[in-house]
Formats: C-alpha cells, structure tokens, sequence
C-alpha cells in the first residue's frame, strides 16, 4: 500500500450509524395524502349516501336529484355541450395539426403560437374577450355589423349554447392539437409512401392510411375534452347563466344557496365523477392498445406538398389563431384603457384609471391579485415536491405497497374541479379544522388538484434515470434522502421546474376548484371575474385580465427560454 | 486486516432462485471475480455484499461482525464498501472532483483534506487536469477512471465492480482492466469483480469463482480453473476444450479404443477434458510415431479446417471410431482436407471433470 492510502481517521469515522431519516419522511408522505385525497374524496360517499339530519345511512338524495327534472335538463345540456365543443374543436385542431405535421406548407409556426396562445389563455378571460366581442347588443362584431348594413337584429349571439361551446373550443382545441401532432409525428412516411405507391394519391393516402393510424391518441383527446368541457364552471357561469340555461355545474352551485344542500350537491355530482372515471378508464385502454405504428420511434418523415390547398390550410390556421388568442386579447388591452368600454376608442375615451384603480384604489382587486399569484407559488412549490416524493418512492418501490401511492396522487384527476371544490368544503371547511375562507383550504384543494400532473411528470422523470446513480451515492456513504437531494433533484432539476411552472400557471387561473371555498378574504382573480362580470364592471375587469395575462406569458416565456418551447404543450 | 466471509447465501424471487448456497471467503486484499453467463446470479451476489439485497438465506460477515442476514441488513452507506458500477454512475450534476470527493464528504472529512487527497488520487488516474468538468464533457474511458477513483479514494474495506468494462470498446478495455489491476496492486484494496467475459476474469484475478444457475460451479486460481476444470460447465466456459465420455476403473480412464491413467478419478461414467492447444498433430504416411512414455497417439483424419490468422483450427474424426476433437495448430502447419494425421496427447493433460 502506498502512503496516500492512509489517511488518519478514516475508518473509525464510517462506522457509526446513521439514522435513515427516509422512512419518518415516506411515513409522513403517505399520511399527507391520504389527508388531501381519501379524506375529501370519501365525503363524497358518505354525504351523498346519508341523510343530513340523523346521519343514517340512505339513498334519499339520489331521489330528490332524480324527480326534478331542472336538475335532469341541466346535464342534458351538459352532454349537449360537450359533444358540440367536441366537434367544434376537432374541426379547428385537426387540420392544424395535421399541417404543422406533415405537410411543407410555409409559416406553420403561428400554428404553434396560436395553439400555445390559447392553451395560455385563462378560460374565463377568452369568455370575456367574447362577451366584449359578440354580445347581442353591445358587442363589437354586432355593433360593426349595424353599422355596415343598417340590420338591428345581431349578427351573433355568444349568449347561447351554440356560443358557449365555441367559446369553450377556442379554448380547448389545443388538447386535440396535442395529442394529434405527437401521434402524427410517429407515423413514419413509409407508411403513406407505401400506399402512395400502390396508387394513391396525397389525399386519399392521408384519409385512408395517416388519419386512422393517429384515430386512437385524437379519439383520446376527444375524451379529454368532453370531460374538460362537462366540468368545466367558469364559462358557463359568464355565458350561460345570463343567457338563462343550465348546466350541470352552473346547476351545482344552486345547491350552495342558503340553506345549503350539501348532500343533494354531493348526490348531483356522483354522475359527473362516474363519466369521468369511465371515459379516463376508455381513454386509457384506447392510447395503451393504440396502432403498433404510433408507439416505438417514428421513421423519416417526409413532408407533403399540398399545391393550392396550402392557402386554405394557411386561412384555417390564421382564423383559429384570430379568433382563440388575437381578438379576445386585443379587445381585452383595448377595453382595459378605455371609460367605457362599448364606445369607440377615440382619444377622449382613453384612460389609465382602470390599472390605477386595480393597482392602488381598490383593495378587492389588490388583494385577490396577490392571493392569486401567492396561492400559486405556493401551491406549485408543495405540488412539485409533493409529486416528486411520491413519485420517488413508488418508482423506487421505497415502501411496501407503493402502488397504492401511485394509485392516490393520481385518484384526483377522477374528479371535476368544483365537486373537488365541494369535497374540500364538506371535509374542511367546518370544524374541527374550520378552514373556509382561509388562504389554506385553497391552496390544499389546488395542491390536489394538480397533484396527478406534478406526479406523473416527475415519475416519468424518475423513471429515465438509472438506479445506479442513487445506489453510488448509498455504497459511497450517502443516505437515501442524499441521494435524493444531491442526485435525483439535481439531475432532474430541467422537469421539475418544467412541473412547477406549468402547475403555477394553471393555479393562477384556476376557478372551479376555488369555488364554494372563498370568502371575501381569499378571493383569486378568477373569482372575482364572476362577480365584477355580474355588476357589468368590464372596464377594470379587462385591465385585471391583462395583469394576469401578462404575468402568466412571462412565467411562460421563461420556462420556454429555460426548458425549450415545448415543454407546455407536451402530452401526458 | 480485511476478511469477507459469504456464508450460504440464497436469494429467492419467488419461485426463482438467483442465488443458491454461495459460500466464499475472501482473505485481505484479495481480487476475486464471480464469472458466469448472464443471469447466473453474479450481480445478486455482488448486491447482497453491497447491502443492496436482503438475502432468503445466509450471512455476510465482514471482519467479523454480521453485516446481512435475512433479519436485515446493514445499510449500504454504513458498510464501508465502494463500487463501480455498469455504467459508471458518475453523477452528471457534479464536477470530476466533486464526484471523487463524495465519499470523503460522506465521512465528514475537513475540506482542504478532501481537496489534497481528490487531488492525489486523480493523479494517479491521470485526471487532475480534469477535475473541474463535469462528465458530460468526458469520454467514456474518462468516466470510467473518474468511477475508479471515486470508489478508490474513500478507501473502503471492499471495492465491488459490477461488469465495469462491458460498455467500453475493445482497446479501452483492455487499458482500464489494466488501470483497475494497477490500482489494485497499488492500493491492495479486497475486490470483488463480476463479469461475464473469461478472459477479463482470468487477466486480472487472484481467484475466481464460475457461477452457474446460482450455484458456485468451481473457485480457483486463474491457471488452475483452465488446467483442471472441476465441472463439465467450468471446462467448457473456460475456454475451448474436447469433452469425452468414457468410464473409469481402477484408477483408469477407459474411452473408445484407448485408455488412460488417472489418480484422482472415481469408478463409474467419466466425463474428460482436453484443451485444443494439447493436440499436437503430424502428418501420418506407412511408419508408426515414435513411442513416448505418457504420450497417447491416434490415427485421425482432418474434417474441416478453419484459418483464424494466428492458428488453424482442425475438425478431426478419429479413425474407426465415432469421436470427433477439434485441434488449435501454430499457422505454418498445414493440412488438407481429408489428411491422415497422428494426434499425440499427453496423457496427464486429459482430465476428468465429472461422472458423465
């Protein structure tokens, strides 16, 4: 041996023990999230099965739900709603995807920019932007059209099921877009050169061969956006309640009304989570047993030429791109430094006071902007640890039984956002813990929420690292929680701040799960669009929803500066 | 004084068992490889001494005191042992010298004695130019030196090595097996190496150990393992080697029309091993060979021949009997096809492996 092996104290030193703190940690996770999970989802059973004044077990409220046929026609009109948005949103999404895809048609990237415009526009302010666009009688488009052709009866009409679900799809579309380019984007050329070869020709190959191969992930997406639009709260409450038609959603809140009907709210929402857990359960099956041809490496891609069409596809893109992002952001600006908003911007009409007002006078818009941006740092931060640590530990197989941690952070995608909401008040709002109204309870139910997307990102993260790493860290004399903190997070540092900020982005525009969970101290912005929508405040409202939209394009600009520029419209 | 003791060690997944009865001893400073085809249980082993499996049966007792059992085991941070492994595991968030100087970190060791000894050790693998890069912009022989003196510097009672040199090419591997053998000699670190190639095992060991379908087939020194294979499976991993059956009597070997002495061989079925290197051929016309005491001569014919550069290698098909050898020869000895040939075989190099 020579001397540079010996070193004074090196030996004695390793072998006291150390205390593996791991497992107090992997204890104390399982406990938060059967806290935030099985504790508010249970009373969902429970209230829906028992009667509200002794408690005893019953199926009353199920019949109460199912004689007033109100409550019938509101889901009848969800499922309207829903497979129009469907239909509406393939038809704008497909041909986008499909040319950005595979075709050599120039100027593809607004594509991208439109589809990540509308993925980055909060629902609630593309339903504004609507409302200032193409409501009956003050509405732009109709004020234009009176004045171009003398006609007072409006050319449209966003108050009506045919507007809400476009104003939906404006917003949605950009799931299909998705999950339609990653399917198109694996099917290799070959494919369609070799039924070209065999005589036919581009369009006929693409009806015939490209569009089934991608039918599973589109069929899947379909189903994402059924289920976005049926539990979906804040654009129909700006669009259909004034337009005087119910929805399943818009109908819940009615439960809330004093005397509040909790069980009858938990009894009107089971059919809402068994259709989701139903359509996931299909999605699931479909994208799992997808084409051989969809799954694996895509091979050379070739891009196809599309002659005169392109003009057509080029128009689709545009007006899809005009109509999600461009015009209700611009008629948003433009209101928020107007006095009224239907009167002509002409100079005299011009003004700062709506940002004076939402940034120094008054406090309502002050407070719920700073609620909103701290609720959502706060709960991305807990949601990306959260999702990490779980992800660790089933990935890893930590503890025993670790699936059933798989299966509990993502149990709450089962669930829409406000029966979510309803839950989270039914399990905290009362005593013992007596949270409603605290900043709290919001930011546990949006840490819920999005748990699935944080956990799923961080196991597939977890999931491409090799084992090694960590068991080089425990031979070398790290523990566990070392490895984990000096290697994993490290490592992984690119995706968990790609998690973190696609979970602060949703957070800060989140609206259903904060429902029937605020008071006037814990307002978020998207709250208080509803009520400064109903006293008709569009002014202050529209410079509110610049703040917003400025703030969550920045956060979104640096994530695509640091992680690339697809790292929000990725598929999982 | 180091001493590792694997005691009967099983493990079982659940009807499977990857390891079955293990039992070695491993004396201070020693280099023992376990070698075995792929899922003989060589890597299990490797991770149960690393702390990584909890064993079915057994213990592993290091310097006398139980570190695994199947009522737990020591954590694999608490163990005092370092490893290199398949690939490499160089952390990518961490510098060269960063990496190397974990372990020490680990012991809480002050930082300027952390600094000094990284430095020295990344001397002696030729890397202190190195040590502010991070792996990424390292070659693969480069992560693989980082890996050998992360796993040197901390000095541990046993380095593992699990198949450290199956993602390199051919010359690089060649190089490392001889950086990790210096280390070796240079530190006297007790080693365990796992591999699947016999060459690196027989290259770089004080012993080793063929493992097949969880069982310990035969452990020996480099030289012994080849020039008395215990097991039909010893003698054929171990190079290439003519395996005949015979039947053994009186301290006999009898085979098909010739018979040889043995002193070791039971009474019964007899499986018997000879290398293609002892086959010496000439060129047989009308005269008999020349009589050697101990040496066995056979009439032969050349079946096939195959030039691979540095030898020939012969198919032979003895003459009036249904055996067939096969043969290495020096490339100036040329035969055609169909040649009558002498084999001559010493007779102390056929050796019984196993009742056949």
């Amino acid at each position: 041996m020579t001397d540079i092996a010996n070193v004074d104290g090196l030996r004695p030193l390793a072998r006291r023990p150390k205390f593996d703190w791991s497992l107090v940690i992997f204890g104390l996770l399982t406990a938060i999230l059967v806290g935030l999970v099985v504790y508010p989802m249970s009373r969902l059973l429970i209230e829906s099965l028992s009667d509200p004044k002794t408690g005893s077990f019953t199926v009353a409220n199920f019949f109460d739900v199912a004689r007033r046929s109100r409550y019938l026609i509101a889901y009848w009109h969800t499922i309207q709603l829903a497979v129009v948005t469907v239909i509406m949103s393939v038809a704008m999404a497909l041909p986008m995807a499909w040319v950005v895809s595979r075709t050599d048609i120039p100027g593809r990237s607004i594509f991208y920019f439109g589809t990540l415009g509308a993925f980055i526009m909060p629902p609630f302010l593309g339903a504004i932007g609507w409302i200032l666009l193409a409501g009956p009688n003050a509405g732009w488009i109709n004020q234009i059209w009176t004045s171009l052709t003398g006609i007072e009866e409006p050319l449209v009409n966003i108050f009506s099921l045919w507007g809400l679900a476009f104003v939906i799809a404006l917003n949605v579309f950009p799931l299909i877009f998705i999950f339609a380019t990653s399917a198109l984007d694996l099917i290799s050329s070959e494919m369609e050169e070799a039924a070209a070869i065999h005589g036919a020709g581009p369009m006929r190959t693409t009806w015939i061969i490209t569009l089934p191969l991608a039918l599973p992930a589109i069929l899947g997406a379909i189903m994402l956006v059924f289920l976005e639009t049926i539990a979906l709260y804040g654009t129909p409450a700006l669009i259909a309640i004034p337009a005087r038609f119910n929805v399943a959603t818009t109908q819940l809140t009615t439960f809330f009304e004093y005397p509040a009907k909790i069980e009858l709210a938990m009894a009107f929402s089971v059919p809402l989570v068994l259709i989701t857990v139903v359509l996931l359960g299909a999605q699931r099956l479909l994208l799992r047993g997808g084409h051989v041809a969809v799954s694996g490496k895509g091979g050379a891609r070739t891009a196809m030429r599309v002659g005169r069409w392109k003009w057509v596809f080029l128009a689709h893109g545009v007006a899809v791109t005009l109509l999600a992002v461009i015009l209700p952001a611009g008629i948003l600006v433009s209101t928020s430094f107007q006095v009224a908003w239907a009167k002509a911007p002409v100079l005299s009409n011009l003004t700062l006071d709506n940002y004076r007002a939402i940034l120094f006078e008054q406090a309502t818009v002050r407070e719920a902007m700073f609620n909103t941006v701290y609720f959502a740092l706060a709960s991305a931060t807990a949601c990306t640890i959260l999702g990490f640590l779980t992800a660790y530990v089933v990935i890893r197989k930590l503890i025993p039984y670790a699936s059933a941690l798989a299966f509990l952070a993502v149990a709450p995608v089962a669930v829409p956002g406000i029966v979510l909401a309803i839950c989270f008040y039914a399990a905290f709002a009362g005593p013992p813990f007596s949270l409603y109204g605290s900043s709290l309870i919001i930011i546990l139910a949006f840490i819920t929420r999005f748990l699935p997307i944080a956990f799923v990102s961080c196991a597939s993260g977890i999931r491409s690292l090799n084992p090694e790493l960590e068991e080089a860290v425990r031979i070398h004399g790290g523990s566990r929680m070392r490895a984990m903190v000096e290697v994993v997070a490290p490592v992984l540092k690119k995706s968990l701040m790609g998690v973190w900020i696609l979970v602060f982005v949703i957070c800060s525009r989140e609206l259903s799960t904060a429902m029937f969970l605020t008071s006037h101290q814990n307002r978020v912005i998207s709250i208080l669009t509803l009520d400064m929508s109903e006293q008709g405040d569009y002014e202050t409202l529209a410079a509110m929803g610049v703040v917003l939209l400025v703030v969550t394009s920045t956060v979104v600009a640096i994530g695509m500066r640091l992680l690339g520029r697809d790292f929000m419209l990725r598929r999982n | 004084m180091t001493k590792l003791i694997l005691d009967g060690l099983v493990k079982d997944y659940g009807g499977f068992r990857a390891a079955d009865n293990i039992s070695l001893t491993l004396a201070d400073g020693e280099f023992l490889s376990l070698l075995g085809p792929s899922g003989c249980g060589k890597t299990t082993t490797l991770r149960m001494i690393a702390g990584f499996i909890t064993p079915t049966q057994g213990r592993i007792e290091l310097d006398g005191r139980e570190i695994s059992s199947p009522k737990g085991v020591v954590a694999p941070e608490n163990r005092d042992m370092s490893m290199i492994f398949q690939s490499y595991a160089i952390w990518p968030n961490m510098t060269v010298a960063q990496n190397v100087g974990f372990g020490l970190r680990m012991k809480k060791l002050p930082a300027d004695q952390i600094k000094k000894r990284v430095g020295e050790i990344l001397g002696v693998v030729q890397l202190d130019h190195l040590a502010e890069r991070y792996p990424s912009e390292l070659s693969g022989g480069q992560q693989q030196r980082v890996a050998l003196a992360r796993a040197v510097a901390v000095q541990p009672k046993v380095m593992l090595l699990d198949e450290p040199l199956s993602n390199l090419d051919a010359n690089l591997r060649e190089e490392m097996r001889t950086e990790i053998k210096r280390m070796h000699v240079e530190f006297g670190i007790t080693t365990v190496y796992v591999t699947h190639d016999q060459s690196e095992a027989m290259a770089i060991s004080d012993r080793v150990a063929v493992i097949k379908a969880g069982r310990i087939e035969q452990i020996d020194e480099p030289y012994r393992l080849y020039a008395r294979p215990r097991t039909r499976f010893a003698a054929e991993f171990i190079g290439r080697t003519n395996l005949i059956e015979g039947h053994a009597k009186a301290g006999e070997m009898h085979f098909e029309g010739f018979s040889v002495p043995s002193a070791e061989v039971r009474s019964g079925g007899v499986l018997a091993s000879v290398r293609p290197q002892n086959l010496k051929l000439s060129l047989r016309g009308n005269d008999k060979p020349e009589r050697a005491e101990g040496v066995l001569h056979l009439p032969a014919r050349i079946d096939e021949r195959i030039f691979l550069g540095e030898r020939w290698d012969y198919g032979l098909s003895l003459e009036g009997r249904a055996m067939s050898l096969r043969a290495a020869a020096p490339a100036e000895q040329v035969f055609d096809m169909d040649a009558p040939v002498w084999i001559s075989i010493q007779e102390s190099r056929i050796i019984p492996v196993e009742g056949a």
